[in-house]
């Protein structure tokens, strides 16, 4: 996989909001792979994630990843009150999920998700769509795509 | 003695016979003549000639004429008249006569001339009178022996019998004439062989139109020229040659009269008329006309012809009788009807025709009609040809002559079967109807006493009878029982008591009784009072009773005491509330465990799909550090993985079905196929597919169930497409009415698209069509082809989510087709809406 993501930032920052520990750990290792230079913070679920926001409200992340299924605030939970946030609203914000519901989508897209990735069992292909995903948001910056393009496909 | 010796001496006597006696015996000697011996010779000569001539002879002789006769002349003087006249004188003997003979004898005797007549009318004395005698005789001279004339012979011949019977013929043939002439007949005679009218009677001149002038004496051919064309000289021409008698009876002759030609009828003969010679001289004619009696006659037979033309025509039977009763005329219709010839009828009588049980009764009524005059009015039955017996109303009426005598009688028969069989229908439905009636009536009456009983009786309900201002008037033991009061305590007063004091303020009970009077009834469920003031639940009906003109008289009142049942009905309320309460958890729960279906599915790919990760990682960075076998085991965990991954997302998919909120679109089914083009180019390029979509029709669907279900149809056509041909798949869209698919057990009242997916795989055996909807079943191995036996299932249950069906239809190794049916409108969702699940 060749480095097509190249970093104009230094301080490019992803937040990763994942319960699962081995997600996590996959996500760094791919980041890892790609050759990508951000600065990686992960939280383990909602909770944390907005006392994360809260505290670096100065400093936010370019981009968050953000499982949906989590324990004691789930993430449309949080995309919800991330959106309806004055400060955080801007953060873009790339669902990272294991199910591909097409309602649920269709929600979070109507509630200003960015991008859907799926988590692709195959590791490579993990790496193919988070590089993309990183790659589109670079791109797009704040502007949601056309609905068609809101899952990222292999 | 001197008669002796005169006997020898006269010899002119002896054969004088009678009068030469009485000559020979007379004593001349008193005479002119003397004795016979002195005669003169002439005289004894003369006298010689005249007694023996046979033809009778008289002479006169001598101045005194004395009279001579022979035998022959002796009987014209006749018994007892001039006989014997011998020896006297003419004067003496003819002195009845001698006016007459005196001159003739005169004449001769001066004369010589002799002098004769013929029938001469000489009548005398004879046989006792005068008689008319007719002669023919002469007078000549008598010489005497000087040649003097001295005497007279007298030559005769009586012709009286001659005359008379002359006289006999002249008068026949005048009576004759005169007869023909007044004779009322026509008659006339033709003489010869030109037929010259000799005699024309003036009835023949009436009938010929001619005079006598104009026919008399002339060929009657001639004289009638209008006969000549009409055979009539034939005919007359036949009879003169045959001698035979020609008859005619009404002959058609034309004849002028009064210059016009008259077409006649005449009855006539032609005669032949014979000669003395017995040869045919002439023909007589003798006539009637009887024209008028013809033309009248043939007015009868024509008006006779068109009687029975009519009478014949009738579908009625028509008869006439004579004034005995005996039936001489039938029309055609009696023997049509009986199948009878006239000469049966004739034969063996109509009575023939009569039903036997009919026929005593008829002839009595006959009978009596015939001696009365009566009308005869009979219904009687007759046989028809074909053995079958109709009724029949028969009427006859008496003809009366201007005498008051019958001339005959007229009469008709009519079939009345048809009004029989109604009458005899009509008959016995009002002897039924009666019966029931009167059945009716006595039950009415029974059902009356019962009923007054029963509502006495009944103790279950109160039954009262109100009058219009509701007033209790009648009560029974059911309403004593219900509402406590005895019937003397309450009739007369009004029903608002068994009302509650809030209800009587609301005017509850006059609205009951006013409802039941505009409509005819008032029901009503509330609570009622009791004489002692409890409550009961009373269910209420109030009746208006009418009289016969409709008027409202007055009011039933039925009442249920439903306490027990209002308060059984309180408590299944209460419990079916419950219940309600208990069904809407248990839909509750059912959704949860939907819901639990899907998360724990969707949490199950969660630790699958990390294995698989981890997997990837390992064949990534390890896989060289892996024994042979270690990696095969390594690929089979990967495959079971792979495979349980399938049947997630496909447990998930099913579970959505369920689950997803239905939105209905408009979708275009071409659209859609597209779509699945795109996402499965790979697959279909493997297969060198081609998709024909016919009729790319918009439908109102849940648009991803609508997605999803196209997705799995064409994805199953792909893993089930025949490995030695490209895979070919055909969709062809048509609406049908829910009626033409009666077999399919949907809905009928809506129209359906019919859209259907064909393909040309391997197909499957006919008896799986029901079996691959079901989930996790699979037709084939896992090895041979991968599946997780739920794809079909979802087809199947979003056919049933938009109220619509799904059917497969497959021949081993030819292919499969999917016979899908959805409303074309937009049915309304049966399924409760979805939760959002993070």
């Amino acid at each position: 996989m060749g480095p097509n993501f190249a970093m104009k930032e230094e301080n490019f920052t992803i937040l990763l909001a994942d319960d699962d520990p081995d997600d996590r750990m996959f996500f760094e290792d791919a980041l890892d792979e790609l050759l990508i230079r951000a600065t990686l913070h992960t939280v383990s679920n909602g909770v944390e994630l907005m006392k994360f926001l809260e505290n670096n409200a100065h400093q936010l992340p370019s981009v968050l990843f953000l499982d949906l299924n989590m324990p004691s605030k789930s993430g449309a939970e949080c995309l919800s009150e991330i959106k309806n946030h004055e400060k955080f609203s801007q953060v873009p914000i790339i669902i990272y999920s294991t199910s591909a519901n097409p309602d649920v989508m269709e929600l979070l897209y109507n509630m200003g998700a960015q991008y859907y990735v799926r988590k692709e069992g195959d590791f490579s292909n993990l790496k193919s769509v988070i590089s993309k995903a990183l790659a589109l948001c670079q791109q797009s910056s704040m502007t949601q795509p056309p609905r068609k393009n809101f899952l990222i496909l292999l | 003695m001197e008669n002796t010796r005169d006997r020898k001496d006269f010899q002119f006597l002896p054969k004088g016979g009678e009068m030469g006696e009485l000559i020979r015996t007379h004593d001349w000697t008193k005479t002119s003549l003397g004795s016979i011996d002195t005669w003169e010779i002439s005289l004894r000569t003369t006298l010689g000639t005249v007694l023996n001539s046979a033809f009778p002879m008289f002479l006169f002789w001598g101045e005194e004429l004395l009279c001579f006769y022979n035998d022959a002349y002796r009987p014209s003087l006749g018994i007892d008249g001039k006989h014997p006249a011998i020896g006297k004188k003419a004067e003496d003997v003819w002195s009845d006569i001698w006016d007459f003979i005196s001159p003739l004898i005169r004449q001769v005797m001066t004369t010589a001339k002799p002098v004769s007549f013929q029938d001469q009318l000489v009548g005398f004395y004879r046989n006792g009178r005068m008689e008319d005698i007719y002669w023919t005789f002469c007078y000549s001279a008598a010489f005497d022996d000087g040649g003097k004339i001295n005497g007279i012979l007298v030559t005769c011949t009586e012709t009286t019998e001659t005359v008379l019977t002359k006289r006999k013929l002249e008068e026949s043939e005048r009576r004759l004439r005169s007869m023909i002439g007044q004779a009322p007949v026509s008659i006339g005679i033709f003489q010869g062989k030109d037929y010259i009218t000799e005699i024309a009677n003036a009835k023949a001149l009436e009938m010929w139109g001619r005079t006598s002038e104009e026919v008399l004496n002339k060929p009657i051919l001639e004289a009638m020229p209008e006969l000549q064309s009409q055979g009539i000289k034939e005919l007359l021409d036949e009879v003169y040659t045959t001698n035979k008698i020609f008859r005619a009876g009404e002959l058609p002759v034309q004849l002028r009269r009064n210059g016009k030609l008259e077409n006649t009828y005449i009855n006539f003969s032609y005669e032949p008329l014979y000669n003395a010679d017995g040869e045919i001289d002439g023909i007589m004619t003798v006539g009637v006309e009887v024209t008028d009696q013809v033309i009248t006659r043939k007015k009868i037979e024509e008006s006779e012809r068109k009687f029975r033309l009519l009478a014949d025509s009738m579908p009625q039977h028509i008869w006439i009788a004579d004034p005995q009763g005996n039936i001489n005329y039938f029309n055609q219709s009696v023997y049509d009807y009986s199948g009878m010839s006239k000469e049966q009828v004739a034969t063996e009588g109509w009575l023939q025709i009569v039903h036997p049980e009919d026929r005593e009764n008829n002839i009595r009524e006959w009978t009596k009609s015939i001696s009365t005059g009566t009308d005869f009015l009979l219904e009687h039955r007759f046989r028809k040809h074909d053995g079958t017996y109709r009724w029949q109303l028969s009427r006859a009426k008496p003809q009366w002559d201007e005498d008051g005598n019958i001339q005959m009688w007229v009469g008709t028969s009519t079939d009345i079967q048809e009004h029989k069989n109604f009458a005899n229908e009509l008959e016995k439905q009002v002897r039924t109807r009666t019966a029931e009636l009167v059945q009716l009536y006595e039950s009415l009456k029974k059902s009356e006493e019962r009923y007054h009983l029963m509502v006495a009786e009944v103790q279950d309900y109160a039954i009262i009878y109100l009058n219009r201002a509701g007033i209790v008037e009648n009560w029974n033991i059911g309403a004593q029982k219900i509402k406590g009061y005895a019937a003397h305590e309450i009739i007369g007063r009004s029903f608002s008591n068994f009302y509650t004091e809030e209800d009587q303020n609301s005017g509850l009970h006059l609205s009951l009784l006013n409802m039941a009077l505009k409509t005819g009834k008032a029901s009503q469920e509330g609570w009622r009072v009791k004489k002692d003031g409890s409550l009961f639940w009373a269910s209420v009906v109030i009746t208006a009773v009418h009289n016969d003109k409709r008027e409202v008289i007055g009011f039933s009142k039925v009442t249920h005491d439903l306490t027990d049942k209002k308060e059984a009905s309180d408590a299944l309320n209460a419990k079916t509330i419950e219940l309600e309460e208990k069904n809407s958890e248990l839909q509750r729960m059912n959704k949860e465990l939907q819901s639990f279906a899907y998360i724990s599915s969707h949490d199950l790919q969660e630790p699958l799909r990390k294995i698989q990760t981890f997997a990837s990682r390992i064949v990534e960075k390890e896989y060289e550090n892996l024994s042979d076998k270690g990696r095969e085991l390594f690929n089979r965990m990967q495959r079971s993985a792979e495979q349980m991954q399938a049947l997630i997302n496909d447990l998930l998919a099913y579970s959505r079905t369920n689950t997803a909120e239905h939105i209905y679109q408009k979708v275009n089914l071409g659209s859609v196929v597209d779509k699945i083009k795109q996402d499965l180019q790979e697959e279909l390029e493997e297969k060198r597919a081609q998709i024909t979509v016919e009729n790319p029709v918009e439908v109102n669907v849940i648009d991803f169930q609508f997605q999803q279900l196209f997705y799995n149809l064409i994805s199953n056509s792909i893993k089930f497409s025949h490995p030695d041909r490209p895979l070919r798949i055909g969709i062809i869209t048509n609406k049908l009415s829910g009626e033409s698919l009666s077999t399919r057990n949907l809905p009928r009242d809506r129209d359906y698209w019919h859209i259907a997916v064909s393909d040309n795989g391997i197909g499957f055996e006919s008896e799986y069509s029901e079996r691959i909807f079901e989930l996790f079943q699979r037709l084939h191995g896992k090895s041979e082809f991968k599946g997780t036996g739920i794809g079909l299932s979802i087809v199947k249950k979003i056919a049933e989510n938009h109220n619509g069906m799904i059917t497969a239809t497959g021949e081993a190794g030819q292919g499969a087709t999917f016979d899908i049916y959805l409303p074309v409108e937009r049915q309304l969702p049966t399924e409760n809406k979805l939760r959002p699940v993070g």
